[in-house]
């Protein structure tokens, strides 16, 4: 099919000029109402709930070095705990009849050191912070927050008492 | 926000032709601009940056149905793709010039919004937003032959509504 077959270049141009001279449309009254409803909720919502970039400079601070401290002392921490997975093989040999109840408990351990073993080639400390590093990062906004968020209603209430 | 309300949810429902889902994308529009305000306050391009991001949004917001768009597309045959189409149909001379200039410019963009989806958004962003074939067909990731080939039939189907009704 030849494009230009049927409409010929003079009727596109026309086409053309038609559309461009038409005017913009009318938006909705309530437009405007609504953008600026919108953007009152959320000049209203917490701060914790705003992006991490629009937290106030202090708990952006705070919020960090709490990681870090974590994760340092998680990091001296996780050999010590590290060296509790390693349970010697004959130290069952006495408690054979209490097999059975020990199997799951054998079989975790043993997928544990497949694991761990797999990750050998990975310097435990990385894994271990890595892993420690996200959990604490979750943990420490939720408890940050609702602390603060406790604080601030405790003080709003004492105010509006006052 | 008055000045450039218009013109988001004209190039939004131009794309869209839904005037509900036009006017929450104009609202996504001016909040993203809330954001931005300190850049965008004086800055003389604001118009052309609520245009781009109205444009982008009501593509994203058609892109969820692209892949059904896209098949229905190619698959409809040239036949069918000109059913009810009359293919001698042209613009008027007068179109556009009428005494009634609203009821006028009413009635192109009750045309607009008749064409099909896979005609109406190639055609829109051709003659409104100014886009090249090739920008287009790298927009909605298709061939430059389809882009071309939706426009024609868009324009055709355009002028055979446009006709019909004079």
């Amino acid at each position: 099919m030849n494009p230009s077959s049927d409409m010929d270049s003079r009727s596109v141009q026309r086409l053309h000029k038609v559309l461009r001279a038409l005017p913009n449309r009318q938006a909705p009254k309530q437009l405007t109402q609504h953008v600026l409803q919108t953007i009152e909720q959320q000049a209203h919502a917490s701060w914790w709930k705003h992006a991490f970039r629009r937290w106030p400079r202090g708990a952006q601070t705070a919020l960090i070095s709490a990681c870090l401290i974590a994760l340092s002392v998680i990091t001296v921490w996780s050999p010590w705990r590290f060296s509790l997975l390693h349970i010697p093989l004959h130290a069952t040999d006495g408690v054979t009849q209490l097999t059975p109840l020990l199997t799951p408990l054998d079989t975790i351990i043993s997928w544990q050191s497949a694991l761990l073993h797999g990750l050998e080639k990975v310097p435990l400390h990385w894994l271990i912070s890595f892993g420690s590093a996200l959990g604490t990062l979750y943990l420490s906004i939720i408890l940050l927050a609702s602390l603060i968020t406790q604080r601030f209603s405790h003080a709003h209430t004492i105010g509006r008492s006052t | 926000m008055t000045a450039y309300q218009d013109m988001v949810f004209t190039t939004a429902v131009r794309l869209v032709a839904d005037t509900a889902e036009a006017q929450n994308i104009s609202q996504d529009v001016f909040l993203r601009a809330y954001v931005h305000f300190t850049e965008l306050e004086h800055s003389p391009t604001a118009g052309g940056w609520l245009k781009t991001v109205a444009r982008h949004l009501a593509l994203n917001h058609l892109s969820r149905y692209k892949k059904r768009w896209r098949l229905f597309s190619e698959y409809v045959n040239d036949e069918e793709a000109h059913q009810d189409v009359d293919q001698h149909a042209h613009i008027s001379d007068t179109l556009g010039q009428d005494l009634d200039l609203q009821s006028e410019h009413e009635r192109i963009e009750q045309a607009l919004t008749q064409l099909p989806k896979q005609e109406r958004i190639p055609l829109v962003l051709f003659h409104f937003e100014d886009m090249s074939y090739q920008d287009i067909a790298d927009t909605l990731h298709c061939s430059l032959g389809k882009v071309k080939t939706d426009i024609h039939r868009g324009r055709t189907k355009l002028a055979s509504l446009l006709s019909h009704t004079d």
